[in-house]
């Protein structure tokens, strides 16, 4: 055979290649999913008919408040240079509320509100890789043309847009989520989502700094949830919740487990702040109290984790 | 002033209504776009993981606004498919199961003999060991049957670059089954 007539015969065998079912429902669920966020594309087409002054005014107010809180949370512990960067960084988070002009979200870190732009700031312990990813990200985020929707804002649409398949890309889920279940609820359970991983092995489990037990846990965890379960709301929830457990540890997990409820999967501020405590008391006892009761407090492999 | 206040939703609305029908036409090509991975990845499960994560970033981008027309949707559909299939062939560790891939890749179809079956397979083998360039810019012209001007699009090339690609590509693939 002649290379063409090779080619010839390649391109007739793919003709008859066609994608599974399965394959073809999950592309459909994507399309239906942002359906929805079209209606919100629609909600933000009113929005823009408010007056120009309304919305300068609205942008100055809350670049004011993102701005002070900064101030207070941050004063005590910058050093000159680390305050260099801090500038810039708000800089970039205006010029992004400015172009999208609408409200940042807020997230939450010990209690405390931060600005969107801190989220995707490099936090003490991140690696010089995961250093460059945010650094592109802030970038992204400044540059790209986001437009708020109802169900997402800017930073959830540009995470969105990413496959966070690498480890270091998980940490930086890790961190939003930690930062702020309820705002990246909406980014977790959709680009996770949309990837056959999230269903078909427990390679979240093997997270870096989580402990041998905390995989099992985890594992077992994985094999409890129902594949065909796992488009539908009770999956979201299990995985939703399992993920807020595994970034909480295993000293908190069983608490998290009790108290969960369809609306509140994750762990609110107030309770993530107690729980920090918590993980400071892990190191003194053996058991910790919580709001569920006292249960038994394992320390984690290599110390417990500290990402604030 | 009234009149093109009250317009306002329904210029929003209409925005919701195109997007909708671009997110129909993007997925009535899910099959096109599936047989596309499956080529540049030799392999069939790949292409489904590597589709689905790339049609997820697609409605994502048409959902804010980053299609603009520039192109056909169909050929930015196959730029993000391709883009997207490059970026895993790149990853090493697939990198090194590439001859597992062409192995299984090569069967696919029941129809054909056994002599053909046997050129496919090498065929398959060959666009494996192909540069990704070369591969993508065959695959698209040669076995989705692409104009060397959608070619350039898909891979954001001039015309005259996939012009060489394309004769490298067939050089290449000549060597190979003459030796």
């Amino acid at each position: 055979m002649t290379l063409d007539e090779k080619l010839q015969a390649l391109r007739t065998a793919t003709q008859s290649l066609e994608p599974s079912a399965a394959l073809q429902a999950k592309l459909a669920a994507t399309v239906d999913a942002g359906t929805l966020a079209s209606t919100g594309a629609a909600a933000t087409g009113a929005q823009a008919a408010l007056p120009a002054t309304v919305k300068v005014l609205f942008v100055t107010l809350v670049l004011g408040v993102v701005g002070t809180a900064f101030y207070a949370l941050n004063r005590a512990s910058f050093s000159p240079w680390q305050w260099a960067g801090a500038a810039q960084l708000m800089a970039d988070a205006g010029t992004a509320l400015s172009s999208r002009q609408c409200p940042a979200p807020t997230y939450v870190s010990g209690g405390k509100p931060i600005p969107e732009a801190r989220v995707l700031a490099p936090w003490p312990g991140y690696a010089p890789e995961e250093r460059e990813t945010l650094k592109a990200l802030r970038h992204e985020l400044k540059s790209r043309p986001f437009t708020c929707t109802a169900q997402q804002t800017p930073l959830e649409q540009l995470l969105r847009m990413h496959v966070l398949s690498d480890a270091k890309e998980t940490r930086i889920l890790t961190r939003l989520a930690y930062l702020c279940p309820g705002a990246a609820r909406p980014f977790l359970d959709t680009a996770r989502w949309n990837s056959p991983r999230a269903c078909d092995n427990s390679d979240w489990c093997h997270y870096p700094s989580c402990s041998s037990l905390e995989e099992e846990s985890c594992a077992q965890r994985w094999a409890e949830l129902p594949a065909e379960s796992c488009g539908g709301q009770e999956g979201r929830q299990r995985l939703s919740l399992h993920l807020c457990n595994r970034l909480l540890r295993a000293d908190i997990e069983e608490a998290a487990v009790r108290s969960a409820t369809p609306d509140a999967w994750c762990l609110k501020a107030d309770v993530l702040t107690e729980l920090a405590k918590l993980r400071e008391e892990t190191q003194r006892s053996h058991h910790v109290q919580t709001d569920a009761g006292v249960v038994p407090a394992r320390v984690p492999r290599g110390g417990p984790r500290d990402e604030k | 002033m009234k009149d093109a206040e009250r317009l306002k939703p329904s210029l929003s609305q209409l925005r919701a209504a195109d997007l909708a029908h671009l997110e129909r036409e993007a997925l009535a090509h899910a099959p096109q776009l599936y047989r596309l991975a499956a080529r540049l990845l030799g392999n069939a499960a790949e292409a489904e993981d590597v589709l689905q994560e790339a049609f997820a970033k697609a409605i994502s981008l048409l959902r804010i606004g980053a299609y603009r027309g520039e192109c056909a949707l169909p050929t930015w559909l196959y730029r993000v498919v391709t883009n997207a299939a490059l970026d895993r062939l790149r990853s090493a560790k697939r990198a090194q199961a590439a001859h597992q891939r062409a192995e299984n890749a090569a069967t696919e179809s029941a129809s054909t003999s056994p002599e053909a079956a046997v050129a496919l397979r090498e065929l398959v083998e060959a666009l494996s060991e192909l540069p990704e360039d070369q591969r993508a810019a065959l695959v698209l012209k040669e076995i989705h049957g692409l104009p060397a001007r959608e070619v350039a699009q898909v891979l954001e090339r001039s015309e005259g670059a996939i012009e060489q690609l394309l004769v490298r590509a067939r050089q290449t693939l000549r060597r190979r089954f003459e030796s």
